[in-house]
């Protein structure tokens, strides 16, 4: 029965491209990157962690892009985390510390420090950015769900699996695009776009639009 | 000149600007259809490089490191 099921998820994927492929049964997007980019592994390092500390969290922002091959750089690669308590984010931080992250704003290996980042930045909704190996960019940003868009995308994040290295959750695309647009510099709306053309054959057109409503934006650069 | 048709103005040439870098979008998706594993190599290559000039930049200059973060943590701020 389960080898069935399997079966029929996989005769389900949906090629967008020689490199991906996308079951909607399961929101899996199947990614064969030839090769990573800095950007790449620092976002599955921080990820791997979050995944070992059985942490829900969601990638957003202009990683999404750059990801599937937008060329261009990003400071940062945002992460939105599920509400955390001071106990479970010193345990995260004392494991990104063992993996060579730094916190920009305190000590990682200090639990006072920690605890001032906790109730100072992330409790009051403001982002912690992390770095790795020392070198500040491109670096993790992170905050904690505060908004009722992000608690949105934390709960219907898509998996990215990249065959053989890892797994991405990112937020929705639709979502994604809906919320460029709304961003509106020129660098957004670019993602936007290019996330649009990109996904053309897997975006739910209808949860596009709606969210395009919802946040008061019209698709007329998308097209 | 009005201020309403300079503003219309500006408004028109920025409108034109954008749509011609969206077209540059859509030629990058066109690669990426026609092989999106070459892409890839080239886009990682080039992000690559410019990871390791920052690198080489760290590292003939230290200061540069303090005002990163600093200008990383003011923009995480402004975000808020």
């Amino acid at each position: 029965m389960i080898n069935f099921k399997r079966e029929k998820e996989e005769k389900e994927n949906i090629r967008i491209t020689n490199s991906l492929e996308f079951n909607p049964f399961t929101k899996t997007i199947y990614f064969n990157k030839p090769v990573l980019s800095p950007e790449d592994e620092l976002a599955l390092k921080f990820s791997s962690v979050l995944e070992k500390l059985g942490i829900r969290y969601v990638i957003v922002a202009g990683y999404i892009a750059v990801l599937f091959g937008r060329n261009r750089r990003t400071d940062d690669v945002d992460f939105i985390v599920e509400e955390l308590s001071e106990e479970k984010f010193i345990e995260l931080c004392r494991e990104l510390g063992d993996m060579e992250f730094e916190l920009m704003q305190g000590n990682i290996r200090d639990s006072k420090s920690l605890r001032y980042i906790y109730y100072n930045y992330l409790r009051e909704g403001y982002r912690v950015r992390l770095m790795w190996k020392n070198i500040p960019i491109p670096n993790i940003e992170l905050k904690m769900k505060n908004k009722i868009i992000e608690e949105y995308v934390l709960r219907n994040a898509i998996r990215v699996q990249l065959l053989g290295l890892g797994i991405l959750r990112i937020s929705p695309l639709e979502i994604q695009i809906a919320y460029k647009l709304r961003l509106g510099s020129i660098k957004d709306i670019e993602d936007a776009r290019f996330l649009y053309n990109l996904f053309i054959n897997i975006l739910d057109k209808s949860l596009l639009n709606e969210w395009c409503r919802k946040l008061g934006v019209n698709t007329k650069w998308l097209k | 000149m009005a201020q309403v048709e300079i503003i219309k103005e500006i408004e028109e040439d920025k409108d034109r600007n954008l749509k011609e870098r969206l077209k540059y979008i859509d030629w990058i998706v066109e690669q990426i259809r026609k092989d999106h594993k070459e892409w890839l190599r080239f886009q990682v290559k080039w992000l690559k490089e410019s990871h390791r000039a920052l690198i080489e930049l760290l590292r003939k200059d230290p200061k540069i490191r303090q005002l990163i973060i600093k200008e990383q943590l003011t923009k995480s701020f402004n975000k808020r």
